[in-house]
């Protein structure tokens, strides 16, 4: 397992913030989703060996996070949430800076600094005082200072905070690059469900401390055989006015397919036999899966509802 | 291969050793001052002392060469431990000016533009972090203290009068002054230090930070004066760090103590002064502070 948490318990002072958390990650891309105030950036800092676990441990890639804490650290990159650069330092002395904390040679250190750069998009900015990038850049800068000494994990809070639509396809292609190319494992923590969809396999979902799901997404995710999405060819109206007739409920949903939901009593062959009789072609037809939203929504629905018993 | 031809890819590499990590804090903050002019200045003015005392120790050693320009012998300066002690603290102005313009930046910038959980999330503790910072400011300080006093030991010890047993007499006479010198130079560079690193960890602006430095330094002497003017005892004294700083050097030196402290409680005042910088850095230098109930 490259990221194993057992009875993970962090508390300051009366408060818990993280409840006896267990997860396992085997690698790839892992998606920390919660509401605020969920232990979120806690979890985060606690792997990071900033904040000591009153009980439980974790281990990433073998290394215990309370023992190994200056290995672990040498092999996680890591982006923090906030504005965070070095004062009247450019973007290359910044990373070489970096490179140099970890342990690189000032030449490796510089050579990784224009690599990382160009990169992330900033090759052209390089030698330019940090202060002055706009927030996209620094975003990228920051993205940038935690690739540098190629971390085996990297660990992102909020990377697509206050980026406009454009920033954030970009940083997210950038994720999704190093994911899938570049041989890092992702943590990924982030307020925006779309993000996580995007990026990665695996989510753990937080609230008020405890973990209220873990897995694959793609597993978790329900299939439900009620509500079907079409898209034909053919007469759509005569199409439609047949199938409220018995009972379905339609409308027309993204990229002119039709939304239909079956009654009780009725079967997915209903369709078929329909679509058959009124000679229209079925080009289309899959079962509605939960969204990482509904996911996320249910999860916490149901947390509330359990904590609230 | 040009660099824009790279690609990023994650590769293996060995570290360095920590050593070389910390000096990282100490290469960055030298190639920040690279283009500050009055820091050049500032340290050109530090090592003309340096040239006057070598002037000094020439003249002393050149009575000939004083005489024939008709200026009296007598005037000079006796090359003991006291010309040394008098160099030294001659530079304790220098000392306080490059410490106000290096060291209050040191740790406020980084907590001014959140930078510590970046740099503390790379492999080093928060313990190197700071020794890396006080490297930056004990280098400096070291290249104007006893970096120079040293030179000046050795160019006057090697100067002196010659005689048969010279070596015989430099042993039993002098050799103390070495180790005063480096040793009262470490005081100085520790106390101020520790006290600039102290006041930039304990504000986001620097220039406060600057503020409370001077205010520390300059109104601890002040206050100590007044006290010791109400109370017409000079054993107030001890409440400046820079009265404790010449207690000591005055006994390092072995020369006569002016300051009314005994260097004993000038020890201890000093040390306690170090244990409570280090205390409040060590609760104040964190990548995250966690405000509990």
């Amino acid at each position: 397992m490259f990221l194993e948490l057992k009875n993970l318990t962090v508390r300051f002072g009366s408060h818990v913030i993280l409840d006896r958390l267990d997860c396992c990650m085997s690698g790839g891309a892992l998606g920390l989703l919660g509401p605020n105030g969920a232990g979120k950036s806690t979890l985060l800092r606690t792997l990071l060996g900033f904040i000591k676990p009153v009980s439980g441990t974790a281990s990433i890639s073998g290394l215990d996070i309370i023992r190994d804490s200056r290995a672990i650290r040498s092999i996680i990159g890591y982006m923090p949430e906030h504005e965070s650069y070095i004062h009247e330092l450019s973007a290359v002395r910044l990373l070489r800076f970096m490179g140099e904390l970890c342990g690189l040679s000032t030449r490796d250190a510089m050579e990784r600094a224009h690599e990382v750069l160009f990169y992330v998009g900033l090759g052209e900015e390089r030698y330019r005082n940090v202060e002055t990038f706009s927030l996209g850049m620094q975003q990228k800068v920051k993205l940038a200072q935690a690739l540098v000494h190629g971390p085996k994990l990297l660990i992102l809070d909020e990377p697509t905070n206050a980026l406009d639509p454009d920033g954030r396809r970009e940083m997210i292609s950038l994720i999704r690059d190093i994911i899938k190319n570049r041989g890092s494992h992702v943590i990924l923590c982030s307020h925006i469900l779309k993000d996580v969809e995007e990026c990665c396999e695996d989510v753990l979902v937080l609230n008020n401390g405890r973990c209220i799901m873990a897995g694959n997404i793609d597993k978790l995710r329900h299939v439900d055989e009620r509500v079907c999405h079409l898209r034909i060819k053919g007469n759509v109206d005569r199409f439609m006015s047949e199938l409220s007739e018995r009972g379905c409920v339609c409308s027309m949903g993204e990229k002119e397919s039709i939304r239909v939901v079956l009654p009780s009593k009725e079967r997915t062959e209903l369709l078929f036999e329909l679509a058959q009789k009124n000679d229209v072609q079925l080009r289309h037809f899959y079962f509605k899966r939960d969204s990482l939203e509904d996911l996320f929504l249910n999860a916490l629905e149901e947390s509330e509802k359990s904590g609230s018993s | 291969m040009p660099v824009y031809e790279t690609g990023y890819k994650t590769r293996d590499w060995v570290a360095k050793g920590i050593f070389y990590r910390l000096m990282a804090f100490s290469r960055y903050t030298y190639l920040q001052l690279k283009g500050n002019r009055r820091i050049h200045t500032l340290f050109v003015m530090s090592w003309l002392t340096f040239i006057v005392a070598l002037a000094l120790i020439y003249a002393c050693v050149n009575t000939k060469l004083i005489e024939r320009f008709g200026i009296p012998v007598r005037i000079l300066p006796s090359l003991n431990a006291r010309f040394f002690m008098v160099y030294l603290i001659a530079q304790i102005p220098f000392v306080f000016f490059f410490t106000l313009a290096v060291g209050p930046p040191l740790i406020a910038n980084d907590i001014h533009h959140k930078a510590l959980p970046m740099i503390l999330s790379k492999p080093i503790s928060r313990w190197e972090y700071l020794l890396g910072k006080f490297l930056v400011l004990f280098l400096l300080l070291s290249s104007i203290t006893w970096f120079p006093g040293t030179i000046l030991f050795i160019t006057g010890t090697l100067t002196l009068p010659g005689s048969s047993n010279w070596i015989m007499y430099f042993w039993s006479e002098s050799i103390y002054v070495l180790p005063a010198l480096i040793i009262f130079s470490l005081v100085v560079i520790m106390t101020m230090n520790l006290v600039a690193l102290l006041f930039s960890s304990l504000t986001e602006n620097y220039r406060l930070a600057g503020v409370e430095l001077v205010m520390f330094i300059i109104g601890a002497s002040f206050v100590s004066k007044i006290a010791a003017a109400v109370f017409r005892s000079r054993r107030w004294n001890v409440l400046s760090p820079i009265s404790n700083i010449i207690s000591i050097a005055e006994s390092l030196f072995k020369v006569r103590n002016t300051t009314s402290i005994p260097p004993a409680l000038a020890w201890f005042c000093l040390i306690l002064l170090w244990a409570g910088c280090i205390l409040v850095l060590s609760t104040r230098v964190k990548a995250f502070h966690i405000y509990k109930e």
